[in-house]
């Protein structure tokens, strides 16, 4: 008998240690919980560097006051993000997932922010990609931050461009390339992007609104961003700054 | 006498067509002077009243923080640690050439204000986590 109990609650005391080194992992150990967020983040999303940084609750040390993790180089839909930051407001976190199945899963949070940078040559390697996926050669295109404006100088020979579009400004191309200078903003609704052009020059012709409107309802919205596994968002606002755009949820 | 108003009719009929000549090359001419090289410029934005210009100014800065907690995933410490990475030059209020106010709350909460509201006649003038409180 004596024996049975003693066996019993050397069980007792074994889901008690477990417990313990449970919550411990839950709750106190800030590095192992974003080293193990980490970890489940990249499995999941392919970058360069992942960065997690959790701040818990002064005065209720189990409940974390904000996650914010930083993703480096990760693709959104064809452009590669020089850096995307996600914070959430008091999350609650599926911490069985976590330590089990090294997944990160959010089973709540009050609010979510989501900051996205793109640099110029983030963008100019867009734009390259995109030129190689469309088989065209001897495009050149360079690109300024110039708030709220992104001005494009290009060089582009006529055979590059679709026939098409070529009618359209016909007009405008004397010889066998299209040589200028285009000002242009940008919109972000539910992750659509969109440039509206505020100026644009073609071979020495300012082109008429007109047919920039043309353009417009042709091209747009010329990108999607693409939310990331794990992370779900909705980009509405986009931001020219000297050194990057930003990109909010 | 029937020869006439025929006579007439060509007349105004040639000169409208020459107007519309003239329009349409004074237009080409405009549309080659507008470019070359010169005028690779961005187009001017509006000039801006002072409340227009402050709540600009305290959008630009919100976003420059955004950016800034992007890469460093906490707020800045001032405004100063701003310049030049995320806004290229920190603004001053129009009409009393000081600087705006910093606050960080949280780890989650900042906010950016003028110094006194009164001065753009109005109670509240500040951008809290991005959104603008103006009343």
């Amino acid at each position: 008998m004596v024996k049975l109990l003693s066996i019993r609650s050397y069980f007792l005391i074994i889901l008690f240690l477990g417990e313990i080194s449970l919550c411990a992992f839950q709750i106190t150990n800030k590095e192992d919980l974003e080293k193990a967020i980490r970890k489940a983040i990249a499995r999941e999303i392919s970058c360069k560097e992942i960065k997690v940084k959790i701040n818990f609750d002064l005065k209720s040390s189990s409940k974390i006051n904000s996650l914010a993790v930083r993703m480096d180089g990760v693709n959104i839909g064809g452009i590669i993000a020089d850096y995307i930051s996600i914070q959430y407001n008091n999350p609650s976190l599926d911490y069985q997932n976590l330590k089990n199945k090294n997944k990160l899963k959010f089973l709540s949070y009050s609010g979510q922010k989501v900051n996205i940078l793109l640099s110029v040559s983030s963008l100019q390697n867009y734009l390259n990609l995109k030129e190689k996926e469309f088989g065209k050669n001897n495009v050149n295109i360079r690109l300024k931050f110039s708030p709220p404006f992104i001005e494009c100088f290009y060089d582009v020979p006529k055979k590059e461009i679709a026939s098409e579009t070529a009618e359209i400004i016909s007009k405008f191309i004397p010889g066998d390339k299209l040589e200028g200078y285009a000002a242009f903003t940008l919109q972000a609704k539910k992750s659509e992007l969109s440039a509206y052009s505020s100026k644009v020059i073609l071979n020495h012709f300012l082109i008429p609104g007109s047919i920039l409107g043309i353009f417009e309802k042709k091209f747009n919205p010329f990108e999607k961003i693409s939310a990331i596994n794990i992370f779900n968002f909705e980009i509405n606002n986009i931001v020219v700054q000297s050194k990057y755009v930003l990109l909010t949820n | 006498m029937n020869l006439k108003p025929k006579k007439r009719f060509y007349k105004y009929l040639l000169s409208a067509l020459g107007i519309i000549l003239i329009c349409v090359l004074g237009y080409i001419v405009y549309l080659y002077s507008q470019g070359g090289q010169k005028n690779y410029t961005p187009p001017k934005t509006e000039e801006k009243t002072n409340g227009e210009q402050v709540v600009s100014d305290l959008m630009d800065i919100s976003h420059a923080i955004e950016s800034y907690y992007a890469i460093n995933l906490s707020y800045p410490s001032s405004l100063k640690n701003l310049v030049p990475e995320f806004i290229s030059n920190m603004p001053i209020e129009p009409l009393t050439n000081r600087d705006y106010s910093y606050k960080v709350f949280s780890d989650t909460a900042y906010e950016v204000s003028v110094q006194n509201p009164q001065n753009y006649n109005l109670k509240e003038l500040r951008v809290r986590n991005g959104k603008i409180i103006k009343y």
